[in-house]
């Protein structure tokens, strides 16, 4: 399999990559307002300068402000079209859906060089993508007061490490893999949870998919809510890895309804995902009904100490079992 | 507004070639937004001078596109950047369609890591199928200029795209034929 051929000498044109190219914006055609607006755009700026000459400093601006571009989209709306930032003034501060959604997902991508906590109904698990470590802490407690169980997760120099302890039976086992079978430890969070999430996010944010439902207050943080829309047809054509696979059985939806929205909340500051809401199909609910999962997230950095946490160590006077005789020992929650 | 009066005759140029300007624009900047951004702003610099544009509108177009792409352009990255794609989105749910756009995003996400002089070569090597000559004077540099950035370019381009060549079917030899 080759992408593209380089050609004779390098410099030849490479066959292959003319082609993608043809292929790749064959459907692109010109939308009937670009020259509109360019005219626009060039009476307005032709104004701008009759004015400097014939007015203030301070007139100009006024009427500056007064011609300057409506910014498509609130932080409550969908910014659609094509860039309004206009010659000669500076950058706007409003900020737009599009603007949103950028820093988001630059948020989203910088994050992965943190620690993310994530808690949900059944517990807390810490990833640190960078150093490929993950630890779970089980919410049910043992009788002891201690987590019922937790395992840890690392993959390093080709091996995976597993270390599961349960102190409710005061028992641990280590599975280990190496080769194909070791993969890699990802974030679970919308999107992230891809080979490639630049691309992953970068393709939401291009398909439409992420748009940005508005300021929302959660528990006294100022947070901006995105919804992103998963389609019921992604089953039968998945296509590239950043389209989501989830509700799908046999290759078909699980249901005939597109399933909800899911939601992310984002710090109004910082971008991070600070919660999300998911859905997924009910198995013994109603027929086609969806069940909730709410998610919070909080980020630690990479520090010592916080990394620190991610392995386990098993308590002295626990016993080492195989690890298929774990499942013993989970009971009621395996 | 452009149809009938001052701009009729750039209204019908644009009808006649104006898709073509924007796959290359789209290239260039890269991305379907940005490519229309920079389109735009050719399209205006040009009206500045619309009256006394004589002989090719469309090689004087280019020109600015090409310009803009390696010198200047770039500096409007830091303004916010609209990211709305009602089109992108329409092609999505129209799943005989979806490889084309997965192909497209990710030709634009590799076109994005070349720099501007390499993303310009490249394109006006491969996809405007100018000479070696002829990008040189485009761009405004020297011949070997022009080599190195393709060359450098292209092997970029390779190593960005390989990942994705499982997924999409049009990067496979198969789908190349």
């Amino acid at each position: 399999m080759t992408i593209f051929s380089e050609g004779p000498r390098d410099q030849e044109p490479a066959p292959g990559i003319s082609s993608i190219m043809a292929q790749a914006v064959a459907d692109v055609r010109l939308p009937a307002s670009l020259l509109d607006q360019a005219v626009t755009r060039n009476r307005r700026r032709a104004m701008r300068n009759r004015l400097i000459g014939a007015t203030s400093t301070a007139a100009v601006m006024a009427a500056a402000a007064a011609l300057a571009f409506t910014l498509p989209g609130g932080a409550t709306g969908g910014g659609t079209g094509t860039s309004t930032a206009h010659q000669g003034q500076p950058a706007p501060t409003v900020q737009t859906a599009a603007y949103v959604l950028a820093h988001a997902s630059a948020a989203q991508v910088n994050s992965r060089t943190m620690i993310s906590v994530t808690r949900d109904a059944g517990g807390t698990l810490y990833t640190d993508v960078a150093t490929q470590q993950q630890r779970y802490i089980a919410g049910i407690r043992a009788s002891t007061g201690q987590p019922y169980f937790e395992w840890s997760d690392i993959i390093k120099g080709g091996t995976w490490t597993e270390t599961m302890v349960v102190n409710q039976g005061r028992v641990y086992s280590v599975q280990t893999a190496r080769g194909s079978e070791v993969g890699s430890i990802s974030t679970v969070l919308p999107l992230q949870a891809q080979s490639n999430p630049v691309a992953a996010f970068t393709t939401a944010l291009r398909q439409g998919m992420v748009t940005v439902a508005g300021h929302q207050q959660l528990g006294g943080r100022d947070t901006i809510a995105l919804r992103i829309t998963r389609q019921a047809t992604q089953c039968k054509k998945p296509g590239h890895p950043a389209i989501a696979k989830a509700n799908c059985s046999d290759g078909k939806p699980a249901s005939t309804q597109p399933p909800p929205d899911d939601e992310v909340w984002i710090d109004a500051s910082t971008y991070l995902v600070v919660q999300t809401r998911t859905y997924k199909i009910s198995p013994k609910a109603v027929k086609g009904s969806w069940l909730s999962f709410t998610t919070t997230v909080n980020w630690l950095p990479p520090t010592p100490a916080n990394l620190a946490t991610l392995s386990i160590t098993p308590p002295s006077g626990y016993t080492k079992i195989p690890p298929a005789e774990m499942v013993k020992y989970l009971g009621p929650i395996s | 507004m452009p149809g009938n009066g001052r701009y009729g005759d750039l209204a019908a140029f644009l009808s006649e070639r104006g898709d073509a300007l924007l796959r290359t624009a789209v290239l260039l900047a890269p991305g379907r937004e940005s490519g229309e951004d920079l389109l735009q702003e050719a399209l205006e610099r040009m009206l500045r001078k619309w009256p006394r544009v004589q002989g090719d509108p469309e090689g004087y177009l280019r020109r600015i596109m090409y310009h803009r792409a390696v010198d200047g352009w770039r500096q409007r990255s830091r303004r916010p950047e609209v990211l709305g794609l009602p089109q992108d989105a329409a092609v999505f749910t129209a799943a005989d369609h979806s490889d084309r756009l997965d192909l497209r995003l990710v030709l634009i996400e590799a076109l994005a890591g070349l720099t501007p002089r390499q993303r310009a070569a490249v394109v006006a090597r491969h996809w405007e199928q100018l000479s070696e000559a002829e990008t040189a004077a485009a761009l405004g540099c020297s011949v070997s200029a022009v080599k190195a950035a393709t060359s450098r370019g292209l092997r970029t381009l390779r190593e960005a795209m390989a990942p994705e060549a499982e997924y999409l079917p049009y990067l496979t030899e198969r789908g190349n034929a």
